[in-house]
């Protein structure tokens, strides 16, 4: 996914203005359409005189993911029941998860 | 239409992505059918609807914070080896809903049969065998043995 989509696609040519640090705003719309978070890093490059930003999206090999999730799995604390102020609600969502993780046999 | 020709032997249900993502007595099976999938050595189908189902349930059921939650779902959604599927329309809808009869499922379970019977899938891993046992046409694997299964719900009911 590149920013250097036709802009009859976002209809719309946004401007920004380059700080004094080189420091620059990805237009909101253009955020919002490639679904760019805080945080997230992207990529420079420059194709002749364009400027090409692209988001970085991390790659991760299978073992690395499979780390990871090894690495962090998670404790499994329980519901409050504060969460869940209606009791159907409760037991109806609960039922769901219930049948879903085999607890109904 | 807008679907894509899909190439995959399973289905991966909610369950299994539960309890292979969180500490438990049977996190281990679980975790070894999703090994499997990341690493392709089972070419296996995951609906993005199921990912939000292991959302809710690691969130509303186990209590885990958002955060922590997304992190590895985030996480497992870089694999590239799984056939990651988003496509729903009114069609689907519709077939999924007449499963819904014909098999007394609920709508998410009528749209995962919708996908295998579309896409000739006939393999399901999933927890939720009582209902999926139900189509003949299908094989629904509970990687999780009798005696791991009764440990496991002795465990998540202490939790409740």
């Amino acid at each position: 996914m590149a920013l250097h989509l036709p802009f009859q696609t976002i209809h719309m040519t946004p401007k920004t203005k380059v700080s004094s640090q080189g420091r620059t705003v990805i237009p909101v719309q253009i955020r919002k359409k490639l679904s760019l978070r805080e945080g997230e890093e992207v990529e420079w490059v420059l194709e002749g005189d364009v400027i090409v930003v692209k988001p970085f999206r991390e790659e991760k090999t299978s073992d690395e993911i499979m780390k990871y999730l090894k690495d962090h799995l998670v404790e499994i604390k329980g519901i409050p029941s504060k969460d869940v102020s209606i009791n159907l609600k409760k037991r109806m969502m609960n039922e769901w998860a219930r049948r879903k993780l085999g607890l109904t046999q | 239409m807008g679907e894509k020709e899909i190439r995959a032997d399973a289905v991966m249900d909610v369950g299994i992505l539960a309890v292979g993502l969180s500490r438990n007595p049977a996190t281990n099976y679980c975790l070894e059918v999703i090994e499997d999938a990341v690493k392709g050595r089972i070419r296996v189908l995951i609906p993005y609807t199921v990912i939000f189902g292991a959302h809710y349930i690691l969130t509303r059921f186990y209590g885990v914070e958002p955060k922590e939650a997304n992190s590895l779902l985030r996480n497992l959604l870089l694999s590239q080896r799984i056939v990651w599927y988003g496509h729903i329309d009114r069609s689907s809808m519709e077939k999924s809903f007449e499963n819904t009869e014909k098999y007394d499922l609920d709508a998410w379970n009528g749209y995962i049969l919708h996908l295998m019977e579309a896409n000739q899938i006939k393999i399901i891993y999933t927890l939720d065998v009582e209902h999926f046992n139900k189509i003949n046409w299908l094989k629904t694997i509970n990687p999780i043995p009798n005696t791991k299964m009764r440990e496991l719900r002795d465990f998540l009911q202490g939790k409740g």
